[in-house]
């Protein structure tokens, strides 16, 4: 994500050079002050913290009596896929990929819509589409069931107006994978809305019209102009989803039953219930590393992607 | 590390991770300055550690040698006068109680309010979460309120101290099966207060069983529809069905322990489409058809019978498994006395009455049987110490860390 | 002039989706209010019967309130703080060129990938070295602040993502312009670019308090003594009977919220008023501003 601003093409004399110089002198002094605060708070607060985390993955810290001292067997073990974890990591990636592809698409034409054609409202209705989130989440989880339960809210509408067999209600949406799914949808949904909004409402519309002008046909505007200028706002909301549902924890133990158990599951489970805390290390740096990766990449992309547009 | 792994006490903890913040927070620094893999470092790392232990326990022996003087402890002497000294001693208003919300209200513990300033409240959300809190000193009670599947962990780790049992006049109308299950080595280390049976229970217009047994919870006629609680007690309930022949199911063999785990992960695949960690979420589960068959507490079934939901339960033949909660004396409390007061308080027949007609738990006090719920007195034999004979108490679980790791890998090779 | 954004089925199609959203997001909620009044204690159908129980339950719960109080707080400190690092965070990460800037900007979104839980221990440890290090001299008391603290990392990353693609569409001779004309930076920053980005920081603001007025596993290993109203909830599950009190106080806070969202909007369209006659002028001035509408 560069800024396109290169100061330097625009001064001819030797004169102008000289202040552009400066000026930029200043600006990196203006950027380091500004970045020292939340800086200081990631290194202290968080870096800090972190490097702990590898201490007790290698039984350089330990809090329970049964651990057994300092080495990388903890490690091996795991990355060697000798333990189930592994291969619920590749679960759990490829569920958070899904819910993100399927929650963006889902929450783009509700941006678009926002930014684009809702007006005056924009921020009104936004604004309601945020205000459900302030219930607690674990009401609104227990709200889910009782919706699509096996005698829930849905089957009993479907059975009453005769859509469907009194015997033959719609079954797996109450525990599982894909229940699971669809609440952390309905939990991301809202948020994931936002980077994509804040891109397009910040969007020049003279741009369109000026396609329209050309002779573009809104279809054309849109894919030519529109998602280009909105894609650094659908990456970040892709991210936004993306990286804590591979992590996420909680609505697996709601409605995940046996079948949605996650690698956040058991993470969760190695520190709260097995006092294992140092295979829990193991497996959540093995997420913020593979994590990691993977936003190096994707900001490659998306610069190259931006590159390519300009 | 060092040669032995001793016990350590969580202030040596504390001391060690706080060497391990400077040192692994180096780490990462003096990394990236040389460009180099971590050996070296890592051997200064041991060395500093060690050196810390050794001061940290010299301090720990000097600090229990003061407990011993300051605090009678197990001694049976303790007159009256040490109790109002104690008591004059300490500032009553900073009494900690880590226990479930609802312990809060003075109903609770009829008598202490007026004599002792209003003690706090915090709350916890489960046992074995609270167990690595504790440890980290994370929060610091003085007295904790668990349900007892932690009392192993609890006691081996160090966390907790025995309570002097003649500060608290009404431990004598306690339990004494539950009681027991919750001393070690002559030492009181709990006061259960409450306790119920895990009781098998399922929608009577859904389902009918086929034997009076835990093993509906296993019925392959019913995938989808059986709900497990999430937690190693299952462990015992597999072990307690005569098919898997285990000893003692409360604490299996090594190889019991191995064939268990395997019978759960063939079960878990086939029959429970959810695990439950609250019993709220699983109460509205049974209510909406969402699960057939459940492994509850009594008050479930009350709760679901009130609101018309046509629930029935089981009374196995292989005996009931049943659990029981109540209030540890942290090791680190420095309201002794007042936590006795407190405690005494808390199990008084006033106080275990509102923990049976209002949570609907059976209760530790045998003189408490003025009920409302005819359930709890005819099932659960509320007042009888004979009641709970036969019955597997988790209490009595040992080593459950390494159930607890078995039944994570289970739960996972069924997620995956 | 015809609306090139979308067509008139278009737009239909879009309303249609939008409401069908809003549904989706309301339904739970819906059923809360529902159950709320139901006099059963089961969170479930059939219904027993009317009743207004749970909410003298609630209001009189003081443990259940103080919470509420205790998170609000939590909420607003952390908010408040996460705007301002947040913002210091984005405008040189959206508006510079530096070398160090892509690890930095993995650092800044790296919280979002460890587990709140683990965070919460690994912050706990720290939180407790502090005593142990200066020898008892210094405690790090853990209390509100301390989960602000560990609660303006885990936000600090959704707010930079909010506020980097909207501050990238800033046009960069805007600011040029002004600092040409010997603005200071702060002024630039405050005449020009504050009311540009000033939607999105509401926006990233209501976000931090909502997450940080539900976020549990945090809270729980740095609160110490404190409750906050997650951790209540969670352990008030364990107790089903007074669950149905705390679906009461949930239909509350977001009949309350709602009413806050009317009363921001409000406010918005006031300042909207003001901006406006602001971005008219710098059209006039023949600056190109990408927000005229």
């Amino acid at each position: 994500m560069v800024s396109e601003n290169d100061t330097s093409e625009k001064s001819d004399t030797s004169e102008k050079k000289v202040r552009v110089a400066s000026l930029a002198r200043r600006r990196h002094r203006v950027t380091r002050s500004l970045l020292a605060l939340p800086l200081g708070w990631l290194v202290l607060f968080f870096l800090i913290p972190v490097s702990l985390v590898v201490a007790y993955s290698v039984g350089i810290l330990e809090t329970f009596t049964k651990e057994e001292g300092v080495s990388l067997e903890t490690w091996r073990i795991f990355l060697t896929g000798e333990n189930v974890y592994m291969l619920l990591f590749i679960k759990s990636f490829r569920m958070a990929l899904i819910v993100a592809v399927v929650v963006v698409i889902l929450a783009y034409p509700i941006a678009y819509f926002l930014a684009m054609i809702a007006d005056k409202y924009k921020y009104s209705l936004l604004l309601l589409m945020i205000a459900p989130f302030m219930t607690n989440f674990f009401m609104r989880v227990m709200a889910w069931k009782v919706l699509l339960g096996r005698q829930g809210v849905l089957n009993s509408f479907l059975i009453w107006s005769g859509l469907r067999d009194e015997g033959n209600p719609i079954e797996g949406l109450a525990f599982g994978e894909i229940p699971v799914m669809i609440v952390l949808g309905y939990v991301w949904i809202p948020f994931v809305m936002l980077p994509m909004f804040a891109a397009m409402i910040s969007m020049d519309r003279r741009l369109l019209e000026a396609a329209a002008d050309l002779g573009a046909s809104r279809w054309r505007a849109f894919w030519k102009v529109t998602f280009p200028l909105s894609l650094p706002g659908v990456v970040a909301s892709f991210f936004f989803v993306f990286i804590p549902t591979i992590g996420e924890f909680v609505v697996p133990k709601l409605v995940g039953g046996t079948k949605g158990y996650m690698f956040g599951s058991a993470i969760d489970d190695l520190f709260g219930m097995g006092l294992d805390w140092r295979t829990g290390s193991v497996l959540s740096l093995w997420l913020v590393m593979a994590v990691f990766i993977l936003a190096l990449l994707f900001m490659r992309l998306v610069r190259f992607g931006r590159l390519a547009e300009s | 590390m060092s040669d032995g792994r001793d016990p350590i006490s969580r202030r040596d903890f504390v001391k060690l991770a706080g060497k391990g913040a400077l040192v692994a927070g180096a780490m990462p620094a003096a990394l990236a300055a040389c460009g180099e893999d971590a050996p070296p470092e890592t051997v200064v790392v041991t060395e500093t550690v060690i050196e810390e232990r050794i001061v940290t326990e010299t301090e720990t022996v000097i600090e229990e040698k003061i407990v011993e003087v300051e605090v009678p402890g197990e001694a049976p002497t303790t007159t009256m006068g040490m109790r109002e000294a104690g008591l004059a001693a300490e500032n009553g208003a900073d009494l900690l109680i880590y226990a479930p919300p609802g312990r809060e209200v003075p109903t609770q513990w009829p008598g202490y309010l007026g004599r002792f300033p209003h003690p706090q409240f915090a709350a916890t959300a489960g046992s074995f979460a609270s167990l690595g809190e504790l440890q980290l000193g994370a929060i610091e009670p003085d007295i904790w309120n668990p349900c007892f599947a932690v009392f192993d962990t609890a006691v081996s780790e160090g966390l907790v101290q025995p309570w002097d049992t003649s500060l608290i006049p009404n431990f004598a109308d306690l339990n004494p099966n539950l009681t027991a299950a919750t001393s070690r080595d002559g030492n009181q280390y709990a006061i259960p207060l409450l306790y119920g049976l895990a009781i098998p229970i399922y929608r009577a217009d859904l389902y009918t069983p086929k034997e009076n047994s835990y093993s509906i919870l296993f019925d392959e006629d019913l995938a989808g529809k059986v709900t497990w609680t999430d937690s190693a007690e299952w462990f015992v309930v597999a072990g307690k069905l005569p098919e898997n022949n285990v000893a003692n199911p409360l604490d299996p063999t090594e190889e019991e322990l191995d064939r268990l785990v395997e019978f759960m992960k063939r079960k878990i695949r086939i029959v429970p489409a959810a695990l439950y960690s609250d019993l709220a979420t699983n109460q509205t589960d049974l209510a909406t058809g969402n699960i057939v068959a459940s492994y509850v507490a009594p008050t479930q079934w009350i709760e679901l019978t009130k609101q018309g939901v046509d629930i029935a339960f089981i009374t196995p033949d292989e005996g009931f498994i049943g659990f029981s909660c109540g209030y540890f004396l942290m090791a680190d409390a420095d309201q002794y006395y007042h936590a006795h007061e407190w405690v005494n308080a808390a199990v008084s027949v006033e106080a275990a009455l509102t923990i049976s007609n209002k949570f609907n738990f059976g209760n530790s006090n045998l003189k408490a049987t003025a009920v409302d719920n005819p359930l709890l007195v005819d099932v659960m034999g509320l007042g009888d110490p004979a009641a709970l004979d036969g019955v597997s108490l988790l209490d009595k679980m040992q080593n459950i860390d390494r159930l607890n790791d078995a039944w994570i890998e289970v739960k996972a090779a069924a997620g995956v | 002039m015809i609306d090139i954004a979308t067509s008139k089925w278009a737009k239909w199609v879009l309303i249609g989706i939008f409401v069908f959203e809003i549904i989706f997001l309301y339904a739970p909620v819906t059923l809360l209010y529902i159950f709320s009044f139901n006099e059963g204690s089961v969170v479930g159908f059939p219904f027993v019967g009317f009743s207004l129980d749970w909410y003298e339950t609630a209001f009189t719960n003081r443990g259940l309130l103080l919470s509420i109080r205790t998170s609000a707080t939590i909420a607003l400190m952390s908010s408040t703080a996460s705007i301002v690092v947040g913002l210091l965070m984005a405008i040189p990460l959206a508006r510079r060129k530096f070398k160090a800037k892509t690890p930095i900007m993995a650092l800044v979104l790296s919280p979002l990938v460890v587990p709140h839980l683990v965070f919460g221990v690994a912050l706990l440890i720290t939180f407790r070295s502090v005593d142990v290090l200066t020898n008892g001299v210094l405690e790090f008391p853990l209390s509100l602040p301390a989960v602000a603290i560990g609660h303006v990392v885990v936000l600090m990353p959704l707010i930079v993502l909010i506020l980097i693609p909207r501050l990238q569409r800033i046009d960069a001779h805007l600011e040029e312009a002004a600092q040409d004309l010997g603005a200071s930076g702060w002024r630039t920053f405050r005449t020009i670019i504050l009311p540009l980005i000033a939607p999105a920081l509401a926006a990233a603001y209501v976000i931090s308090f909502i997450i940080s007025f539900n976020e549990y596993a945090v809270a729980v290993f740095v609160s110490g003594p404190v409750t906050t109203f997650p951790i209540f909830v969670l352990a008030e599950l364990q107790v089903p009977v007074r669950v149905p009190q705390i679906i009461a106080i949930s239909v509350v806070v977001v009949t309350i919220s709602l009413l806050v969202v009317v009363g921001a909007e409000v406010m918005r369209r006031v300042f909207e008023r003001r901006y406006r006659v602001l971005s008219q002028t710098a059209g006039l001035l023949g600056v190109a501003d990408a927000d005229t509408e």
